[in-house]
This record gives C-alpha cells, structure tokens and sequence, in this order.
C-alpha cells in the first residue's frame, strides 16, 4: 500500500498521466477531424504513432548518456557534434579500408564501426578531461569549445560533401532502420535496443553503489569526495560513456539517412536529449532522475511532435516549441505546488498566532 | 407540388455540384509536398505553383521544410506524410542519396514519389520534375544574346570553375548549335571562353581581360549566377556596348537589366516547377502515368511534357521552359530569386 501511495505521489506517475492525457486530445482530435471531413482516415492509432516514433528515438541512446552527465550535476552540449565526428570517421575508415572492393568488404564494416564508437569515446574521455582537470571552467563553456572543435574537425575531414555507399555491405546499415513486423504492428528496431540498454541503465544507476555515487556527485560533490569516493575518476568515465552513446547514435542516424554520411548532421540533437532528460526528472543541478522518467519523456516528446505535425498541421520548424512548452510546465508546476503549499502554512501559522495573541489578550 | 418542385431543384443542384467536381480530375488526391528549407522564398514561389494547379485540378496539398535545411529534417516530415497516407509526395531534396530509403519506405506504402528541383537518386524516386535539358538550358541564352546584339558579332563566355559539369554540359551544347549551320548563327563568332571560378573578383577581372583583347566584342554568355553581376558591372565602368546574357538571380541583375546592359537574364522557375509537379503526380495517382521513360504528360498551360531518361538512368520530365527576366518581368521576381 505505502508502494502504491509513494508510485502515485512519483514523477513518472505524472509523466505516465501527461501521456494518456496528450494522447485523448489527439485521439479526440483525430476523430472529430475524420467527422469534419478533413482527413479520410484515422491517423493516430496505436500501430500509426508507434511506427513514426522512428525519428524520435534516434537520439534516445544520446539520452541515455545525457543523463549520467546531469545527474552529476554537469552538462554536456557537444554529444551531437561528437556523433557527426564519429560517423565521418566511420564514413572515412571505411571508404579508406574497403577501396574498391567488389561488393564492399565486411571485415573494413566492422573495424569502421569500431573506429567510430572509438572516437566517440575519445572525444568524451576529451570533454571528461577537460571538466575534471579544469574545475575553475563550467562543463557548459569546455563542452561548448569541443562541440565547435568536433564539427569543425567533421568539415575539415569531408567538407560540405555527402559521402554516399553504394555497396550492399555499407548499406546494411540501413537495417538499422528497420521497422520489426509483428502483425500489422511495426516496431523501429531502436526501440527494442534501447529499451535493453535502458534495463541495463537503470540497473547500473538505481541498483548498484556505483550507480548511486554519481548520483551522490550530483547532491554535494564535496561530501562525496571526502566520504571516500574517486569523484573524477567517475566523472571522466561518465563522459567517456556518454561520448560513446553519441557515436552509437550516429550510427543509427546513418541507417536513418540511407547509409549516407555528412558533416552538418544530429546538430541541435543535443538539446533533444537534455530535454528528454529533463523532463524526465534530471536537472542541471545533479542528485535526481530516473531512467524510467527519461524513457517517459522519449515517449511523450515523440508523441507531441508526431500529432501537433499530423493533426494540427504544425511545421517541423514550430513543433519544437511544445517541448519548450512541456518544459516550463513541467519544471514550473512542482515550483508552483511547492509554492502554494508553503504559502497556505504559513497563512495557517500566522492565523493561529494572531489566535492566540487574541486569548492572550 | 412544392415539396416535389424543391426536392426536383435541390436534386439538380447536387447533379450539377457532382458534376462540377467530377471534371477535376485531382479530387480526393493528397499530395505531400516537401522542400528544402522553410521559409525560404524560392519554394515559397513553389508553393504557389502547386496552389494554381489545385485549383484547376481539385487535389488536396500539405506542404512543409525543415527550418535547418537538414536531411533528417525532411525525412521526419516523410514519415509525418505517410503516416498521413498521402497519396503522392513531391520532395525537393536536401540531399539525392539520404531521402533513399524513406521514400522507398513511401512507395512500399502505395505512395508515388516525384522529386521536383532537386532530385532524389532513381532508385528512390518514381519521377524527377526539373526545369530544363542541359541543351535547352544552352540554346536559349545564345539565342537571347544573338537576339540582343542583332544576330551578328563577336560574343565570348564567361564560365565557373573550368572544371564545373554543368556548365561545361551547357557550353558544349552553344557550341554545337554554333556549328550546327543554323542560318541565325551565320555571322556569330565565339571568339573565347574563360573562368571566373563562381569568384566576383575574378569574373571581374577575366570580363576586362575580355574586353581589352576583343575591342569588336559584342555580347557575353554568363552561366553561371555569381558571374552575372560581376560581368555586367565590368561592361558598365568600361562604358562598352556589349550585351550581357546568362543564367542569373533576378535580385543582382535588376540593376544592369534596367540599366541596358543586359535585355534577358534566365533561371529556373520555381512556380512552373511546383505546377508541372502537380500535373505528373495527379496523373501517377489516377494510374493513367507512371513516370516511364517515352510517356507524355499533359501539363495544363505548359501543354504536352515528354518523360526523358535522366543521367543517372531514373526518368526526367524536363518543362524546357526557363524563366526569362527583362525589363518588364525582373521587378517581380526581384524578392523571390
């Protein structure tokens, strides 16, 4: 019972509620539209959204990363330009390893992506070098020089040129890309790897001591420092970590552009993983959040967006304005409540002190 | 009696209501249309091409641009239109090979794709819309500058990078029509061709090169839209009679067009591409055009338009028309090119 009153009174119950919520506006919405004639056919319905979830978990693994960084009270905004690094250097290694070779080369693939995520963690054990070695610099200032090197480095590499593979090995990359088929249900392949590193996560962040210090960092980095924890030795991996996470995500969104590669691609793509994070109860102020919350908010973010396009007719340019939108509320609305609260007792002490000056006298 | 008289008329109205919307052919057909970036004016113009022809063909049209220019922008508002279940999406890409799987995505759904202005790769495309053949392209500004200087003289060209394709496609095909023996090119002379390298500063100074070394020049074919300003200011401080032609923006020629230097600059044309557009995907959703190489399409006020092969072996549907700006037309499209 204490479980279930405590689950009720929980972010992610509220975020589960922001959820059903959106969704009877849109299935209201979609109904009402079919019956005024403006469209042929229901659009949002359970198979439709889960399919066009696709663009919307392609920075979900980012997501994943992003929250190791806030909860220890930092921030990292160059995880999207280390994507793009990452990726080119994929593109690069393997053009330069495959050659010409007929068909393409399986084994120039595999060390590729092995280039890649090794990039991708080079360029975090980077950022979680700077942060640890540089204290007296906000990870904001150091993350936002990287995020400039890294893309600038992507075009000193490739240029403004799209580097595109032809061969069936390359282009396997694609499936990645994939919708599973289970019926008329189709399921991006993302969601499924995601939902498992997320499992492992959550484990690692809730369940485990290790988990638990870089939560600890994020309360009072001092404290933890002298109970005996190696703060920077954890803060450098975190970043290592969630420089990886980028280099995964850029693989997915080669998959997602036809197995092609460019030096302009995932940029803002950093935001839409603070954001989810956020939302999902991480602050830049470290110490909270929830793997579950995040996973939420992928969820909602990806909702949102896909009905006010749809239903609402809004451009790709404005639909970002409802994550701004959800993030005010959602970050003002506990503020309020708390304010409200505060307020009423203190009303009620002041009432029952002008009560009993009233007896005294 | 009355009540038959109303129930004759009201019947009469909803024939004649029938009718009238049985002659549009695009009823009841979705088109999605996608371009490059928001809020840029050149698709804006777009757009208004796909307008005129929904009012002439009944269809129904959303249209949408990532704000970044970006690929993944445009393949979300993809997924938006099948998700949607368009009947057929118009793409201006962003980029030829990154839009591949998402509208082979699209046609394994029943959606047609075309790709208008800027291809999509064939292998994921069912048409491309563009403005012109490279020997249209050509042909129609020599005539224009042999119009201009009075069909006799000396004219040179003033090209990009030596090395830029298209531009060389272009001039390979002036020259062919030079020494095709035609009648209206008799007395023309292409004395040189030379590269400004897309650099003002280097156009400028080749365009004087020009000018020092052929004192009897008379006309100058500039390909290329950096080109043309730098050209044109040239001539202008020699104070030389040599007309100026090529393919340019109306915004930087409006100065030398006024001005005389030039009577006729082209450029594509953006409305008569979301028009044509329009035309090729009503008739692909019908079922009565598939995009295939040989077939013709009847496009409206732009008449009868043939399927090509395109260079990368997908098919072409050329409207070989391009937009022309003289002294009459070159304020209105001063905001939009």
């Amino acid at each position: 019972m204490q479980k279930v009153k405590s689950f009720l009174k929980s972010w992610e119950f509220f975020l589960i509620l922001l959820l059903v919520a959106m969704c009877v506006v849109f299935k209201i919405t979609d109904a009402s539209r079919i019956a005024a004639g403006l469209q042929k056919k229901p659009i949002f319905y359970f198979a439709n959204v889960v399919r066009s979830m696709r663009p919307y978990f392609l920075y979900s693994f980012m997501t994943l990363g992003m929250m190791l960084i806030l909860a220890m009270g930092d921030i990292d905004i160059s995880v999207g330009a280390i994507g793009t690094l990452s990726v080119v250097t994929l593109g690069v290694t393997y053009n330069r390893l495959a050659g010409s070779a007929e068909g393409g080369s399986p084994m120039a693939l595999v060390a590729a992506l092995a280039a890649c995520l090794l990039v991708g963690a080079l360029c975090g054990a980077l950022n979680g070098f700077l942060v640890t070695r540089f204290k007296e610099l906000f990870p904001m200032i150091i993350t936002l020089a990287t995020q400039l090197f890294f893309r600038g480095f992507s075009y000193l590499i490739i240029g403004g040129d799209t580097l595109t593979f032809k061969d069936p090995t390359f282009k396997s990359l694609s499936n990645l890309n994939q919708l599973l088929k289970f019926g008329d249900l189709q399921v991006p392949i993302s969601i499924p790897i995601y939902l498992v590193l997320a499992v492992v996560f959550y484990f690692w962040l809730h369940r485990t001591g290790n988990g638990r210090k870089i939560f600890a960092i994020g309360t009072n980095a001092s404290a933890t420092y002298y109970s005996g924890v190696r703060v920077d030795k954890i803060k450098f991996w975190c970043f290592v970590i969630a420089g990886f996470m980028s280099a995964v995500t850029g693989i997915f969104f080669v998959g997602n552009s036809s197995s092609s590669v460019k030096a302009d691609i995932m940029d803002g793509y950093h935001m839409y993983a603070i954001a989810a994070a956020v939302l999902g109860g991480f602050s830049t102020d470290g110490g909270k959040g929830s793997v579950i919350g995040a996973t939420i908010s992928l969820v909602i973010f990806g909702v949102v967006k896909f009905g006010l396009g749809t239903l609402f007719g809004f451009p790709d340019s404005a639909v970002n304005l409802s994550v701004g939108v959800i993030l005010i509320l959602s970050v003002l609305g506990p503020n309020l409540v708390e304010d409200i609260q505060n307020r009423r007792k203190v009303a009620q002490r002041r009432a029952e002190t002008a009560r009993l000056n009233a007896a005294k006298a | 009696m009355k009540k038959i008289l109303a129930l004759v008329l009201a019947m009469m109205l909803v024939l004649s209501v029938s009718a009238a919307f049985a002659e549009k052919a695009g009823e009841g057909i979705t088109i999605g249309v996608v371009y490059k970036q928001s809020g840029n004016p050149y698709f804006q113009a777009g757009v208004t091409g796909f307008e005129e022809a929904a009012g002439e063909l009944g269809f129904e049209f959303m249209h949408d641009g990532p704000d970044d220019g970006s690929s993944d922008g445009q393949i979300r508002i993809i997924e938006n239109y099948i998700a949607q279940g368009v009947d057929v999406l118009c793409v201006s890409a962003n980029d030829p090979a990154a839009l591949v799987d998402v509208c082979n995505e699209a046609r394994a759904a029943g959606i047609k794709v075309i790709s208008w202005d800027a291809k999509v790769d064939a292998e994921g495309r069912d048409l491309d819309v563009e403005p012109a053949s490279a020997k249209v392209i050509g042909v129609t500004q020599l005539d224009s500058l042999v119009n201009s200087i009075g069909g006799e003289g000396q004219i040179a060209i003033l090209s990009a990078m030596a090395t830029a394709p298209n531009q060389n496609l272009w001039i390979s095909f002036i020259k062919e029509a030079l020494e095709s023996g035609d009648e209206k090119y008799a007395k023309i002379e292409l004395v040189d061709t030379v590269y400004g390298d897309d650099e003002y500063t280097k156009s400028f100074n080749e365009t004087q090169g020009l000018l020092d070394k052929y004192p009897d020049l008379k006309g100058i074919i500039v390909p290329t839209t950096v080109g043309g300003p730098a050209v044109s200011k040239c001539i202008q401080d020699a104070g030389r009679d040599v007309k100026v032609t090529g393919l340019t923006l109306a915004s930087d020629m409006k100065e030398f067009i006024d001005a005389g230097i030039a009577d006729e600059t082209f450029l594509w044309n953006p409305i008569d591409l979301g028009y044509a557009s329009s035309y090729a995907a009503v008739a692909m959703a019908k079922g009565n055009f598939t995009g295939a190489v040989g077939e013709k399409l009847e496009c409206g006020r732009l008449g009868e338009l043939e399927v090509t092969e395109s260079d990368d072996g997908g098919s072409i549907l050329f409207l070989n028309k391009l937009n022309s700006f003289t002294k009459d037309t070159v304020d209105a499209w001063v905001d939009i090119l």
